[in-house]
């Protein structure tokens, strides 16, 4: 089986020409609406409903009277919640400390992937296909599961790496300070590696091989093919998904949360928004105040987002 | 591309409103308010029981057939998120009757009118219990359950390496922190005490120990003092820890916890019964080489430890109370259950809070583990009857606790003193309460 | 496939025929000394992995993490067979039920809606889509604790459906739907197969789905690994252990690691078993699988 494809091929599986809509539309325009319906439904269940009833949570807080452990009001407050979310130094402090590490990690893990990809470009294909089989193993992972093997080998008490390095004489932690941050993007960069270098190295197999075969015929050296052909012409997918990263990144949520297992100190629970968040609806019980939280949140990514696309638009046009 | 993408955010943007309309019809009012049962219930009955603790389902299992009357339908709630499934439960109508929580959430349950009140139907099984027990499951002086398992704590240490060392076991904290000086002259790298970089469940024990009481209640109004003199006193002892570098931070939560004092860097450990079980297997470069001995104190003369209660909580919504109270009681103070309980094969980890303890000690005792220099079961029966009577979980412990473990950490990194985090949390604490809706002061 | 193996052995023969300069020997072996370097680097914890699972309790502690001391494997299963009743199995046919059902109910969902928006023009049709572009921007974790509420408050919470029904909404599926729609169901196949009388539900499952297989498989691929891996959902949903999925299931034993049980060797042993069914599911479809996640790079 061949192990590479291109990426247009998927689109064109059978040639068709653009379809008008206009044409068929307004026989069956009905039909169109019946065929989105099973999505539209549970989209509005999924999405609009819960998102609507979140906030109109964020709007009440809870009340007690006495001693407090009689029976409890839900009380209308306003945006009092907000009030408390938007003046809330530690929230945004977590936001921002996301959105840096995410940026660092991110920066570093799509530029191994993409070192990766194009030594892949130059290796005989058979090795190409070990390799790259070889390389995707973390990616097999589920991230639960790949978080609790790197918990063990961070462990300040049984890492078999803190074993070789006393052995060696030196010592390590893994986690203090910048420590915390290495360690966890170590983490997040070996589980995002493979995944990437794929996506990295089919953007270099789709590019049409005249760009660089003339300069390869002058004798330029493959790096320098690699460096001022191969990577300007790729620069656009890589600010992409870097940027669906960055906004994945804001989520950040299970690794941390399992890492804080063996370094508190470092891992506070209000490490990441999402851990903030998860604290205050489950451990404390507030729901009202991690609803406002949640949107506040959701409202953060959407202009990152927003900001993103305007910043990288105009860039590539 | 460009306008798409525009067009695209700008529809969002109309969800979102379209959202806020909606947001508009729902809220509402949950008022209910705990019935109070006083009669008991008749005929045959099937209540919902949750836990997550090895060893019960067995137990309902033999309760079921010797009591057709009450049948008890078991539900193993994996741990850690239980507590969420419970709230989500009642809300929805859908509660089991009964369910283990600790004593911090019991009272949290409470606080958010998730729980019944058994106050009338439950008083028959007080005296099973000891005082600080019953103390767990009565926040505010309302009993909302029945107590399950106390976990009263003591000293674990290494009789060998504290020999070489030429110190002794610490008769009080004080001892404690001089003990550990000396270690460590001869040694640099060694501590004699560990604690938990998560949670401030370090300064919980000793606060509990010294007589503090961090919730107060009085009439109509809680007293919030984490500044007394007898919490300074705990916290000026963990200062001295943090100061000194006499601890490990060792996380239980970490999976090579042990080795910590296997390897013989930490010493000695604060321990408790339901880490008994395990010791065998977790300490094989040190087995046979540990004593236990009395947690360290603030008065000898008024020996006080702590405890963490484990409970059966009774749910809002729950039809029988005084049935669920009956197996509770059965459950976790019956000789024919804890008999089994207690067991380790049962893995329940389980030790009971009745007040007489003596018939279960024995066999929770790992030999391999200790030097049988002194005696274990006595050190292990004092503890369980000398966990201070006089604390209370407050109605928003549990944000409270959550609040401080924040400040733990830079407690931990040196960024702020005990003290300093102390006086914070007690204005956090009377501002919350305050703001809920409860009256409460600040201490002295 | 045919003309990506024909680019390849384009390239190797450009390449070794000398077309322009053969690589120098020491670029071949600095070449491979990296890839070698990061082959380690990928494998090495999985390697730890496999050590530990051979381990009993004491030995975890005590001997070298990276090498075998006395091989307790066939124990370690033994004890994850035993604990609740194979409860384990149970969290990995949990896992296998909630992936293939909320994946194929999924792609079916997201080919509809797709072939809907592509093939019908209605009112707000524009509209609706860039809604679902914007959509798949939002994280699903984002929208957990919100679904989490209204779940409860219906008490869907703890079912099945409180899983199935939020994997069922997929508006990235949807996106991909109306992409494959687009090149590869003709109009004027629609056409002819209306002229012979077909309804239009039975040109959709008839003809329309056939033609877009590739693009169903792979969104069902996409989806099936995105729940298999799904953490955070199940975390809010579920309660009781026989209903976890796998990841979640590793986690509660991760949480009770130092309780009165020891967990160590079965959480170890426990994660090497878990990543057996999925890698054999990837390796099983990888054609479709790169050119899914390339479909996803063209956004």
């Amino acid at each position: 089986m061949s192990t590479l494809t291109r990426p247009a091929k998927v689109a064109t599986d059978s040639p068709a020409r653009r379809p008008s809509p206009r044409r068929a539309g307004r026989r069956g325009a009905y039909k169109g609406v019946l065929f989105t319906l099973p999505f539209l439904l549970g989209f509005l269940a999924t999405y609009v409903v819960p998102i609507g009833y979140a906030f109109s949570q964020s709007l009440h807080e809870k009340k007690s009277t006495g001693l407090g452990f009689g029976p409890t009001r839900i009380v209308y407050t306003g945006f009092s919640n907000f009030a408390s979310v938007l003046g809330d130094g530690a929230f945004w402090a977590s936001m921002g400390r996301t959105l840096l590490f995410g940026s660092v990690q991110i920066t570093v893990m799509l530029g191994i992937a993409l070192l990766l990809a194009l030594l892949l470009d130059g290796v005989a294909a058979r090795a190409v296909r070990f390799f790259r089989a070889a390389l995707l193993i973390p990616y097999v992972i589920p991230a639960v599961v790949s978080t609790l093997m790197w918990l063990f080998l961070y462990s300040p008490t049984g890492s078999p790496l803190l074993d070789l390095a006393e052995r060696a004489g030196t010592e390590i932690t893994f986690f203090g300070g910048l420590n915390t941050y290495l360690s966890l993007g170590n983490l997040l960069t070996w589980q995002g590696i493979g995944f990437n270098m794929i996506l990295i190295s089919a953007s270099l197999q789709a590019l049409p091989r005249e760009l660089y075969e003339a300069a390869r015929l002058d004798g330029a050296r493959e790096w320098r093919i690699a460096w001022s052909i191969k990577v300007p012409n790729i620069t656009g997918i890589l600010v992409l998904t870097g940027m669906f990263s960055l906004i994945g990144r804001l989520q950040l949520f299970g690794e941390p949360l399992i890492m804080r297992q063996i370094a508190p100190e470092s891992i506070n629970t209000d490490f990441t928004p999402m851990m903030e968040i998860y604290d205050k609806a489950f451990k404390v019980g507030d729901y009202q105040y991690a609803a406002a939280e949640s949107l506040v949140l959701a409202v953060a990514t959407g202009i990152l987002a927003f900001v993103f696309y305007r910043v990288t638009n105009r860039k590539m046009s | 591309m460009s306008q798409f993408r525009t067009r695209a955010l700008a529809s969002v943007a109309a969800a979102a409103s379209l959202s806020l309309l909606l947001a508009a019809c729902g809220g509402g009012e949950d008022s209910d308010s705990a019935a109070k049962p006083t009669e008991a219930t008749k005929g045959k009955v099937t209540l919902e029981f949750w836990s997550w603790t090895d060893g019960i389902e067995a137990q309902t299992k033999v309760w079921n057939k010797e009591h057709p009357e009450t049948q008890i339908k078991f539900v193993n709630a994996a741990g850690d998120t239980a507590y969420q499934k419970l709230r989500a439960a009642v809300n929805a109508g859908t509660a089991p009757c009964l369910s283990k929580m600790d004593g911090m959430n019991l009272a949290n349950f409470a606080a958010d009118g998730l729980l019944t009140d058994i106050t009338d139907v439950a008083g028959q099984y007080k005296g099973k219990y000891t005082a600080a027990a019953w103390n767990a499951v009565s926040p505010g002086g309302t009993t909302f359950g029945i107590p399950m398992g106390s976990s009263p704590l003591f000293t674990a240490y290494r009789a060998d390496l504290f020999e070489k060392y030429g110190i002794e076991a610490p008769k009080t904290w004080d001892d404690l922190i001089a003990a550990g000086k000396k270690a460590q002259k001869k040694n640099k790298k060694v501590k004699i005490f560990n604690m938990a970089g998560e949670d401030p469940s370090t300064l919980v024990d000793l606060s509990w120990e010294s007589g503090a009481q961090w919730y107060k209640a009085e009439d109509d109004h809680w007293v919030v003092d984490f500044t007394s003199p007898e919490a300074l006193k705990a916290g000026d002892i963990v200062q001295q820890l943090v100061d000194n570098d006499l601890a490990s931070n060792a996380s239980y939560a970490d999976p090579g916890v042990f080795k910590t004092w296997d390897l013989g860097t930490t010493i000695a450990m604060t321990t408790s019964t339901w880490q008994l079980p395990i010791y065998n297997t977790n300490f094989p470069k040190s087995k046979g080489k540990w004593q236990l001995a009395d947690s360290p104190m603030f008065d000898t003369a008024k020996p006080q430890t702590s405890s963490n209660f484990d409970t059966l909580g009774v749910l809002k919504g729950c039809k029988y109370p005084d049935r669920a109270a009956e197996f509770a009681a059965w459950l976790s103070s019956s000789k024919e259950s804890l008999t089994t309980l207690t067991d380790p094969a049962s893995k329940s980890g389980l030790f009971p809070a009745v007040t007489d303890v003596s018939p279960y000690v024995d066999k929770i005792i790992p030999t391999e583990m200790f030097n049988g220099e002194s005696d274990s079961a006595k050190v292990i029966t004092d503890a369980a009857s000398w966990v201070g009577d006089q604390w209370q979980y407050g109605p928003n412990y549990a944000a409270m606790y959550s609040e401080m473990q924040k400040q733990w950490g830079k407690v931990m990194k040196k960024e702020i003193t005990v003290k300093e985090m102390l006086t914070s949390i007690e204005k956090w604490t009377v501002d919350d309460l305050n703001d809920k809706g409860i009256k409460a002061v600040a201490g002295s | 496939m045919s003309s990506a193996t024909q680019a390849v052995r384009a390239t190797k023969a450009t390449e070794s025929s000398g077309g322009g300069v053969r690589p120098s020997r020491r670029a071949v072996v600095l070449t491979t000394g990296l890839l070698v370097i990061f082959l380690l680097y990928s494998l090495a914890p999985t390697w730890f992995l496999i050590v530990s699972a051979t381990k009993n309790q004491t030995d975890l502690y005590s001997t070298f993490g990276l090498w075998f001391s006395s091989n307790h494997l066939g124990d370690n299963l033994q004890e994850i067979w035993a604990y609740h009743d194979g409860v384990f199995f149970r969290w990995v046919g949990n896992s296998v039920l909630y992936s293939t059902l909320g994946a194929a109910g999924s792609t079916l969902v997201s080919l509809a809606a797709g072939y809907g928006l592509s093939k019908f023009g209605f009112r707000g049709r524009g509209a609706l889509f860039a809604v679902i572009v914007g959509a798949s921007l939002l994280p699903s974790t984002l929208l957990a604790f919100p679904l989490y509420l209204v779940f409860s408050e219906i008490g869907l919470t703890n079912t099945i459906w409180s899983v199935l029904i939020p994997y069922f909404i997929n508006p990235f599926g949807v996106y991909l739907g109306k992409v494959y729609a687009d090149s590869s169901v003709p109009a004027e196949l629609m056409e002819a197969a209306r002229i012979d009388g077909a309804g239009e539900l039975r040109i959709f499952y008839a003809v329309a789905l056939r033609l877009m297989r590739t693009g169903g498989i792979t969104i069902f691929m996409l989806e099936f690994i995105n729940i298999w891996n799904n953490f955070f959902l199940p975390l809010f949903m579920l309660n009781g252990e026989r209903t976890f999925p796998v990841t979640l299931g590793l986690y509660s034993w991760l949480q009770q690691a130092q309780t009165a049980r020891d967990m160590n060797t079965l959480v170890l042993t426990g994660s090497l078993l878990s990543i057996v069914p999925l890698a054999i599911f990837m390796f099983a479809l990888q054609k479709y699988w790169r050119s899914g996640i390339l479909m996803g790079s063209l956004k």
